[in-house]
């Protein structure tokens, strides 16, 4: 923290004294002002040089490997991405991990947004619902696992109960290839800390910009899109990438209720890493189905972060 | 999307309802009451299953037709069992400790980070700022082995170091990306007239973008306090030395081999270890729903 | 009132000390650990740090009064327990970064790799060493279970092998139209008595299930090849042959039991009547599944939980398990547990003391008080005294009666978790019709190949 102040108070001189030393002041002033934001970051830059590099370089040495962590490495060059090339079940997992990024992302951006406005409503006892709203995501992650076991329990679980009651049939949710996949995918698709940012962000829109619509004549739905969704795209924005990298690393639900089963239906990519790594001790194949995932995430999300400037409204300005 | 223009409306006399201000006013607020009950219920029925689960002997816990939500007989056996069986308010005890020791210091200089990436050009912001997105997306399992060898050679296992060295070099990118994301729609307005006030980087930075930033800062200890709660796998590499283990560890005391999980006790202790970040969470909402970026100069 | 002010103190000591010196104390390595282990060291006070998650809890927790009885002793040697499962990325990383616990305790399965690759301690030398501990009191093969390549690292403790039998409830068999005293002999009776007994409601809803493999045996690949007698892997550990008809003609008949009822069914019965018989509302202890077969199933927990469920231990027969070979007489000694040093260790002298007294016949007396259940070691096998477990005759002369005791030292590859997972994978492809029993078996053996032909790679 104190490093900081060096680009703070500058030493009082008199710059009449002679033009050398106040070009000089001037030439140290420039470099400390342009210093300035690298040591803003230097704690940063630190951390990725120190915790960060290493292990990702060591990964990535290792996907070039036969690596069990307990005995030396052996080199065997690009062997590990043709062999999972050829496996299918790892094309099982990277469809299985698509289908979900490609339904439950939006999806989770749409109730998210809905649940945000919904909660944005004043009516009484708004703080309890808001705070009722947060509350299931602070269940121990054990405790959750249980209870969902019980609500998609074929025959008698929660929702089968909810079917028959309005007589439908009830599924064998978990124990259907196809069919579990869903239940994860459906799972998922919830506000959280998504709706969060999302109410944060409603609170953010400008009074005078719902006047201003209102003199207009707009009627709601069109102050909706004509203010509101723009007004939230920074939000959108974050949102749209940090689920996006959840979404691509999704694995503790189906891990504690299917173990990815069954023959494969809810076996998803980072799963399929977690076990390569820490079950069969395969650290070179684990890391090279890593190397894979980061590269298609990379593309996926450097473009959504590119094309963001686009659609993007920053009341700071889009510098 | 019914909350939106509902509020609006609600100002807006004339605007297309046949019915009086006030009728429609009552009609509106009534939909959003039904709107928000249904999905609280969807939202809150597996945590009433878990309270339920609570208070119920392991026959009772048994999925039967119809659904039995309210226990019969309420049994208390399960907090005592469960409570005995470990040191809870020491399992407490680390567990803030873990949230202090991580979120102190990276939200210190994960702020500090954002600052100069949102607020400041410097050649290579650009190209550094996509190295953090990069950063993000590297599943944790992939360094984690690497990592912990590192941690293990320095002979930091067994101590706090693994938790707070880290986060005093700001390893949370997905933090960094978050600040620099809502520091960024500060206007400029603002930082530009404490410059004029002879406010330099870092006064601008105390003085004018933290005080703004309560909110989403609030939202980030409550995003720690959780993790800490919740996490499993730091605990279980970094803290399993029985003087340090954290609530987590404590619960996964319960959970056996080949299926012998005691469901009872689990849900019981889950249900007491969820109460703290309950209330966390109805303070934490007041602070966050003030609004991100703007609730300094709004009105 | 005390609870709250305690954390709220707590929690202002803390954040305070983030803030100065006290936060390096904080950091201080909190364990205190002995440096040398030399000779002077020898009788300095020692500490053993043992890991595991089975049995610990506080309703059936074996560890303490086995441990207690250790301190009581009045060794150098301190015990300290850390009650948690132990998964693979915990030790592997622990085990890597060398700071794992003196004693693992695990099912063999899971620590066949770490033997492989040498991570595991050896013991034989010690063994040689040690007084009054003679590996001879085991029983059959058992011994063999924590063995690697020849070389000893685990020794095998408590609840010994696995329930050498097939259980049914007399009275659901009698309705099955089978003998109640001889029940089924072969897989085919099996299959026939499981169909009989199957009962559904008027919704449909399974209420009363007949044999179920997933209930004891599906849980581990170790056990197949006992029943189907023939292994899955060749004997220079170099070879997998899943893809043999014995094993597709298996599978056929594994995947039947739920096939015949319907997946689903299977399932939400499974999800009522839990297939853990330490449960109260288990499925066989509530006589709701008429037969179990090994693993899961142990007499002495359905003892202690009769005054819930009101089925009496005298009403259960037992009888060898079928197999494909009819009329063999085989126990599988493949589910048993033992105790592993990791290769790091600094105290393995004491450690292996520790791990000798829980192979004692007081311990055995402990676990069998709390369990019926206990190590099959002969001098254990003549101190329990079976008229206070009345119908559990049978259960414990039958490694006595049987004509081959398996070890699964047989059955362990180098790739032992990967192999549990892929047999898994080839019984659910088959129930689920994704593939026929002969597709999924030829798959998971290429996949399996592989990996063991990268293992040896690194080998030489």
């Amino acid at each position: 923290m104190t490093t900081t102040d060096l680009g703070a108070q500058q030493p009082e001189l008199d710059p009449t004294e002679s033009p050398e030393l106040l070009q000089k002041i001037a030439r140290r002033r420039h470099f400390r002002r342009r210093m300035l934001p690298y040591l803003f970051i230097l704690p940063w830059i630190l951390g990725v040089v120190t915790f960060q590099a290493y292990p990702i370089l060591d990964s990535f040495y290792h996907s070039f490997t036969i690596y069990d962590v307990f005995q030396p490495a052996k080199w065997i060059g690009i062997r590990n991405y043709v062999n999972l090339a050829g496996n299918d079940y790892t094309r099982k997992a990277l469809m299985n991990t698509f289908l979900y990024v490609v339904v439950s992302v939006p999806g989770g951006l749409v109730v998210g947004l809905l649940q945000a406005l919904l909660l944005n409503v004043k009516v009484r006892g708004l703080q309890l619902f808001r705070t009722l709203a947060i509350v299931p995501g602070t269940v121990p992650v054990a405790g959750a696992a249980a209870v969902s076991l019980f609500i998609w329990s074929p025959s008698l679980g929660l929702i089968n109960s909810f079917l028959k009651a309005f007589g439908l049939k009830g599924q064998a949710w978990l124990s259907d290839p196809v069919m579990v996949k869903w239940v994860f995918i459906f799972m998922t698709i919830q506000g959280g800390i998504g709706m969060l940012i999302f109410l944060a962000g409603l609170q953010n829109v400008p009074q005078e910009l719902y006047d201003a619509s209102k003199i207009d004549g707009a009627k709601s739905i069109q102050t909706l899109f004509s203010v509101t969704l723009p007004m939230l795209t920074p939000y959108t924005l974050f949102n749209l990438l940090t689920s996006l990298i959840g979404a691509f690393q999704y694995f503790a639900g189906p891990m504690l209720m299917t173990g990815g089963g069954p023959a494969g239906g809810s076996l998803f990519y980072a799963q399929l890493i977690y076990r390569n790594a820490f079950t069969f001790f395969k650290m070179g194949h684990a890391a090279a189905l890593s190397w894979i995932l980061f590269v298609i995430s990379v593309i996926i999300v450097v473009t959504v972060f590119r094309t963001s400037a686009s659609w993007v409204y920053y009341e700071g300005g889009n510098n | 999307m019914a909350g939106a223009f509902l509020v609006r409306r609600s100002g807006t006399p004339g605007s297309g309802f046949v019915l009086g201000m006030r009728a429609s006013r009552i009609i509106q607020h009534a939909i959003a009451y039904i709107l928000i009950a249904v999905f609280l219920a969807i939202a809150l029925m597996p945590l009433a299953w878990m309270f339920s689960g609570a208070f119920k002997t392991l026959e009772q816990m048994r999925i039967t037709f119809p659904i039995q939500w309210i226990p019969n007989p309420v049994t208390l056996q399960n907090f005592a069992d469960g409570w005995q069986e470990r040191n809870w308010l020491l399992n407490l005890r680390n567990t803030l400790m873990l949230a202090v020791f991580v979120g102190v210091p990276t939200i210190t200089t994960c702020t500090l980070a954002a600052y100069a990436f949102a607020r400041m050009r410097f050649p290579g912001s650009e190209l550094l700022m996509l190295l953090n997105i990069s950063l993000m997306l590297i599943p944790d399992f992939v360094t984690m082995v690497p990592r912990y060898v590192m941690m293990a050679r320095m002979g930091w296992i067994g101590t706090w170091l693994p938790a707070v060295v880290p986060s005093m070099l700001a390893i949370n990118p997905a933090m960094v990306f978050v600040l620099r994301q809502f520091f960024r729609a500060i206007p400029n307005e603002l930082s530009e007239a404490a410059r004029l006030d002879g406010s330099n980087e870092l006064g601008i930075y105390w003085r004018v973008i933290l005080p703004l930033s309560k909110p989403i800062l609030a939202l980030q200890i409550v995003l720690i306090t959780s993790w800490a709660w919740n996490d499993l796998l730091f605990p279980l590499l970094y803290l399993k030395d029985k003087s340090m283990q954290t609530l987590t560890l404590a619960m996964m005391g319960f959970i056996g081999i080949r299926g012998d999980t005691r469901w009872g006790q689990m849900m019981a202790m889950s249900v007491l270890v969820s109460l703290p970040m309950m209330v966390l969470s109805y303070y934490g909402q007041r602070y966050f729903t003030e609004g991100f970026t703007l609730s300094g100069i709004k009105g | 009132m005390k609870k709250q002010s305690f954390s709220r103190r707590e929690f202002l000591s803390l954040a305070g000390a983030t803030g100065g010196a006290a936060l390096l104390a904080a950091c201080q390595p909190v364990t205190t650990s002995t440096d040398d282990d030399g000779m002077e060291a020898a009788m300095e006070p020692v500490t053993v740090v043992v890991q595991s998650g089975w049995q610990t809890g506080s309703d059936s927790d074996v560890w303490t009064p086995c441990i207690d009885l250790f301190h009581e002793k009045g060794t150098h040697i301190t015990i300290e327990m850390i009650r948690l499962h132990v998964s693979p990325e915990d030790t592997m990383t622990a085990v890597a970064g060398g700071t794992a616990p003196d004693v693992y305790h695990r099912y063999i399965g899971g620590f066949a790799e770490l033997m492989a690759r040498g991570v595991m301690f050896p013991l034989d030398d010690l063994i040689a060493e040690a007084k009054d501990f003679d590996p001879d009191i085991y029983l059959g093969s058992q011994w063999d279970n924590g063995k690697w390549d020849g070389v000893t690292y685990g020794i095998p403790v408590l609840e010994g092998g696995a329930m050498p039998a097939i259980c049914w409830h007399k009275h659901l068999i009698e309705e099955a139209g089978g003998d109640p005293e001889v029940g089924p002999r072969t897989w085919t009776e099996l299959l026939e008595m499981s169909r009989a007994l199957l009962k559904f409601d008027d919704d449909g809803n399974l209420v009363q299930a007949g044999f179920d493999p997933k209930d004891a045996y599906g849980f581990t690949v170790i056990a197949w090849p006992v029943v189907f007698d023939e292994n899955y892997i060749s004997e220079d550990k170099r070879t997998f042959t899943f893809d043999s008809d014995a094993w597709a003609e298996g599978l056929d008949i594994v995947a039947q039991f739920w096939l015949d009822p319907g997946v689903d069914k299977m399932q939400a019965f499974a999800d009522q009547w839990p297939y853990w018989t330490g449960y109260s509302s288990s499925g066989f202890n509530n006589a709701k599944r008429g037969m179990i077969m090994n693993g899961n199933w142990m007499p002495g927990a359905m003892r202690n939980v009769v005054d819930v469920t009101g089925v009496e231990l005298d009403s259960i027969g037992y009888g060898f398990h079928p197999n494909l070979n009819e009329g063999l007489k085989a126990i599988d000694f493949g589910t048993g547990h033992t105790l592993f040093m990791p290769r790091d260790t600094k105290v393995a002298e004491d450690a292996l003391t520790f791990m000798i007294h829980m192979t004692s016949v007081e311990v055995g007396l402990i676990e069998f008080e709390i369990r019926a259940a206990c190590m099959w070691s002969k001098p254990i096998l003549d101190a329990i005294d079976l008229s206070t477990v009345p119908g559990l005759q049978w259960f414990f002369d039958a490694p006595l009666e049987a004509d081959r005791l398996w070890s699964p030292n047989e059955f362990l590859t180098p790739v032992q978790s990967q192999c549990e997972i892929l047999w898994q994978r080839a019984i659910e492809e088959t129930m689920v019709g994704a593939k026929s029993a002969e597709d999924a078996l030829f798959d998971i053996n290429a996949e399996l190949q592989q990996s063991l032909d990268e293992y040896w790679e690194t080998q030489s």
